[in-house]
């Protein structure tokens, strides 16, 4: 079984997007010194769209994810951006009541460790029932049908002794599976998937991936999927921003970014996997360390590491530019475009 | 010197017991009748998923635990009950590199006091000066430049932590190393390296390897074969290419079909095993895997199929239906 990715292009671009980010630049402040892990992302996701997020530790692709929610307490962290629209709504500027609705019945969320997610001395029922009462007002018998329904809508064998137990009762593959009925109780238009699979057998992964595959196609939620897991991202997205030291480096639908990167970063981390036809004696590496947000370098971040660095690329931050229809990268080797207004280079 | 295996394991077990409730304790089963041996420099992946034993199997290889039942012996003297200078000697032989390098490194140490302790304890090197001198060749083997000598763990990365993890395990000159997950929690241009490094330290160095992992990719470039662990038993057991493209057992064939393919024109709907891995605990009856298994018939069900050979090529599965699962694989050509 085969999918077209991506699905119309044109006809997406044709609405407007659900998640739209501009400029978004995320600091941590201590007595010392302010960190950037995010500095100056731009994101779309669009109405139905699974768009992936991924990048190694460190590049900013979970605090990018927890923006959104505005979950990322301050201080330490302070969130700007030129623009953070959900559904056209400012989300930098919501007070406490309209982040609540949005919260939940617009956007939400799963994270890597449902355990820690999920309150150990309730049980499921319960904090199901929470989730119900407080976006969507049901009560009581109503709220214990809804649940029963939102569990058997995953294909949940057996709900009702699902509703009885207790988190520590299920199996991780169980607990991510009640994350998401909690996550998709009150329609979000907007599903925020972080490391979702991460702490799952592998055999385990293929039935989450195969689930929120089934519920964004029933449901037509958008989905924005944060991994670490280029295999990931091939499975389930359909577009696909690479990130690198707080950075988005390229962009892409997903069969072309696969088919061919064009960021030497990207380039680098789809050879750094290995194969599972065998047949390399050596990995491809890529030579020296990520950065942390306290020593990025000056120019491109990439450069110290890139074997295909030029003079140019320790001047400046490169821009994205649109090489291809929907294909953008951030580096100096395919133009000078990349190059910022206004940059002197001799 | 002799043409014997290295390493054997014979009808290995350990179970635990666990409480249950507020009188009885039951067997977890985490290790339930191992066998297989292992020749001089090569690597043996074992994989499997969480709860198979695959971490238990390598603290028994390395007789870092006593086994309820069954045997290891390194070049026929026994692992499981050592005796004499062998007790001494074994822990030089046998090695291990964990997962999480955090944990298993003294924070309050410097790295470089860490990886000289194993050659105090074992009185090798004339004098400090000798031993400093021995460390730093084991930094540079492990691609560590002397500077990192005087860090404290928590200064370097996961990267860095897990090289001098494999540099204390190499102090002693091991035959054997067993690395459990060695990679996982690195991310993937690390990993690359990380393995890269230790496949140029068994050639250098003549290292027999353990491998243990859950990643089928990384067991398809390290290993030269690999055991299949479910619910602490192997269920199949054969040359890496040879799993990795004539699986006969169908939790192997589950696991392979379960890795995320980076070719987004190959997408896959429907996971291909349903469930989660049971409990060590409550392991099913008869084969392990039956309810999970979508090829399960009444057999699966009531006898516990054992590890064999079958044809002509060194491949054991412990499958009732393997001969026939096998052959429906090769007349579709995978």
């Amino acid at each position: 079984m085969t999918m077209t990715a991506p699905r119309g292009t044109a006809a997406r671009r044709a609405t407007d997007p659900v998640l739209s980010i501009r400029g978004l630049q995320i600091e941590f402040r201590s007595e010392s010194r302010v960190m950037r892990a995010v500095d100056g992302v731009d994101l779309d996701v669009y109405p139905g769209e699974t768009v992936g997020i991924v990048g190694e530790t460190g590049c900013g692709k979970s605090v990018t994810a927890l923006s959104v929610l505005r979950l990322i307490p301050s201080p330490p962290g302070k969130v700007t951006a030129r623009q953070m629209r959900f559904e056209g709504q400012d989300l930098l500027s919501v007070d406490s009541e309209e982040l609540r609705k949005v919260r939940g019945a617009g956007i939400s969320m799963i994270f890597q460790e449902p355990m820690t997610s999920l309150d150990p001395s309730f049980t499921v029922a319960s904090q199901m029932a929470e989730v119900l009462q407080a976006h969507r007002g049901l009560t009581g018998s109503a709220a214990e049908r809804e649940s029963i329904a939102v569990l058997e809508r995953l294909r949940m064998p057996n709900p009702k002794a699902i509703l009885r137990q207790y988190p520590f009762e299920l199996s991780g593959g169980m607990r991510q599976r009640v994350m998401i009925g909690l996550a998709m109780a009150c329609s979000p238009r907007l599903l925020i998937a972080d490391e979702p699979t991460t702490a799952l057998d592998v055999t385990v992964q293929a039935q989450i991936l195969a689930l929120l595959k089934r519920v964004q196609r029933e449901t037509g939620t958008s989905v924005l999927l944060i991994t670490h897991d280029l295999g990931v991202v091939a499975q389930n997205c359909d577009r696909v921003y690479v990130m690198y030291a707080g950075r988005v480096v390229e962009s892409a639908p997903v069969a072309e970014l696969f088919r061919e990167p064009l960021h030497p970063y990207a380039q680098a981390l789809l050879r750094a996997i290995p194969d599972m036809k065998g047949g390399a004696k050596e990995l491809a590496v890529i030579p020296g360390d990520v950065p942390t947000p306290a020593r990025f370098p000056a120019g491109c971040r990439f450069h110290p590491r890139c074997t295909v660095a030029r003079p140019e690329c320790s001047v400046a931050l490169p821009r994205l530019v649109e090489r291809r229809p929907g294909h953008w990268v951030a580096c100096y080797a395919y133009g000078p475009e990349a190059l910022p207004p206004g940059t002197v280079t001799n | 010197m002799t043409d014997g295996p290295l390493l054997e394991v014979r009808d290995l077990v350990k179970h635990f017991p666990v409480k249950t409730g507020l009188f009885g304790t039951r067997p977890l089963r985490a290790v339930d009748g191992v066998s297989f041996s292992l020749r001089r420099g090569e690597t043996l992946a074992v994989v499997g998923e969480s709860g198979c034993g695959k971490s238990t199997l390598a603290r028994l290889v390395l007789g870092l635990i006593p086994p309820t039942a069954g045997e290891v012996t390194f070049e026929g003297r026994s692992v499981t009950r050592p005796s004499g200078d062998w007790k001494r000697d074994m822990r030089r032989e046998l090695q291990i590199v964990f997962q999480d390098p955090y944990g298993s490194l003294n924070p309050r140490m410097t790295v470089g006091t860490t990886v000289t302790r194993p050659l105090v304890i074992h009185r090798i090197g004339r004098d400090a000066s000798e031993r400093r001198a021995l460390v730093q060749d084991l930094f540079r083997a492990v691609g560590l430049a002397p500077v990192y000598l005087n860090r404290f763990p928590h200064e370097l990365s996961g990267g860095q932590r897990q090289r001098v993890a494999i540099a204390r395990a190499l102090a002693l000159r091991p035959r054997l190393v067993v690395a459990d997950e060695p990679t996982s929690g690195l991310d993937v241009s690390v990993q690359a390296k990380t393995l890269n490094l230790l496949k140029e330290l068994q050639r250098e160095r003549d290292l027999t390897y353990i491998f243990i992992s859950h990643d089928m990719r990384v067991v398809r470039h390290m290993a030269d074969r690999v055991a299949v662990m479910y619910l602490g038993r192997i269920v199949e057991l054969t040359a890496t290419e040879r799993l990795f493209t004539a699986p006969s057992h169908p939790y192997t064939q589950a696991l392979l079909a379960a890795v995320p393919d980076t070719d987004p024109s190959r997408r896959r709907e429907a996971a291909t095993v349903e469930g989660d891995p049971p409990s060590p605990l409550y392991p099913p009856a008869a084969c392990r895997f039956h309810p999970r298994c979508p090829f399960a018939i009444d057999v699966c069900r009531q006898a516990e199929p054992a590890l064999v050979q079958r044809g002509v090529a060194p491949h054991e599965t412990a499958c009732h239906r393997a001969d026939e699962l096998q052959v429906t694989q090769e007349a579709v050509g995978v």
